[in-house]
């Protein structure tokens, strides 16, 4: 009870004097200094360029590289990957022929393309880093 | 929130950012008031009203105007200075509370009033001044910006029997602070009139 004691007084004490406190005052700058710091802000953000590859594209390619490779190495026995093993006979409702039947590569020479592919997904990071430092 | 300022928002959504210094010109004198009053420091205060209109700026699209444009800024502001305040690790003495008695607050009043108004407006600055952030927040935001305490509440995040607490403490505080700038010999005058 002792702690509400006199709080109407005590109110009409404190709203009387601080309600007489002067303002501050901001500096005459202020408005265009912060303007500035927007438009600064806003240009920085569109110079900003958003990721080529989003991390969910990311992680399919990372899950489509492990796959590969794992079934790559399973199937070992086998020296060559023959076209002719794949299924175009739906090309035949083209009324086409099977242009790859008579295609076969070997795995070293689809490893490379493979592997040749993959880089050239790791250099477009580092390209869109030259590009960035270049626009800035 | 008055509907000039919804139009001021809706430009500046639109992509007319300088429309938005309509906006610095119209509040910047009230976040930085209690921006000062908060840090107790002018060049810290200007920067934390920058910072405050600056993240007003980039989140102005989560305004939804279920409470004024001022309340909402008048949050951020409040928030920057903590976080500006936790940083820099400022603490404010602590006081000793003394029984508030209704001659106390009579003859603190008769003393203040033998002042004239610009010195009595110092003194009470300086007193104000004094007080924990928080309270001295809570007490500028309710006795000077006349906020109610809904929206003390929602600029503070604090519960409302917490905000009671701290505006009598606050008071009762600001009172002794008054009492004891003034010469023991001026309070035992003015008590004995």
């Amino acid at each position: 009870m002792g702690e509400n004691k006199h709080i109407d007084e005590l109110d009409a004490f404190t709203k009387k004097y601080v309600k007489e406190i002067k303002i501050d005052k901001t500096p005459t700058n202020f408005t265009s200094s912060v303007m500035d710091s927007i438009i600064a802000e806003k240009s920085s953000n569109a110079l900003k360029s958003s990721a080529l590859i989003s991390k969910k594209a990311w992680f399919f390619i990372a899950a489509s590289l492990v796959t590969v490779l794992f079934i790559s190495f399973k199937n070992n026995k086998e020296n060559a990957i023959s076209f002719s093993k794949f299924d175009f006979s739906f090309l035949e409702k083209f009324q086409a022929l099977n242009l790859f039947e008579n295609i076969s590569i070997s795995k070293t020479v689809f490893y490379s393309v493979f592997f040749f592919g993959c880089m050239l997904l790791c250099q477009l990071v580092f390209l869109k880093k030259y590009f960035e430092k270049q626009l800035h | 929130m008055t509907n000039n300022d919804q139009l001021i928002i809706n430009k500046v959504l639109k992509g007319n950012t300088n429309a938005f210094s309509e906006l610095i010109n119209t509040y910047k004198d009230l976040v930085f008031s209690l921006a000062i009053k908060m840090t107790k420091n002018r060049e810290e205060a200007e920067e934390i009203s920058q910072d405050t209109f600056v993240k007003a700026y980039k989140n102005l699209s989560k305004f939804k105007g279920d409470s004024k444009f001022s309340t909402w800024l008048y949050r951020i502001t409040y928030h920057t200075c903590l976080d500006a305040l936790k940083k820099n690790k400022k603490h404010t003495n602590s006081f000793e509370l003394n029984e508030i008695t209704l001659n106390l607050i009579q003859t603190t009043d008769n003393a203040l009033q033998t002042l004239e108004r610009k010195e009595r407006t110092k003194i009470m600055d300086k007193c104000l001044l004094q007080l924990p952030e928080e309270e001295r927040s809570i007490l500028w935001l309710f006795y000077y910006k006349e906020l109610s305490l809904k929206e003390i509440i929602e600029v503070t995040s604090l519960s409302e029997a917490n905000i009671k607490v701290k505006l009598h403490r606050g008071r009762k505080k600001l009172l002794t602070i008054v009492k004891d700038t003034f010469e023991p010999e001026t309070i035992a005058h003015y008590g004995r009139k």
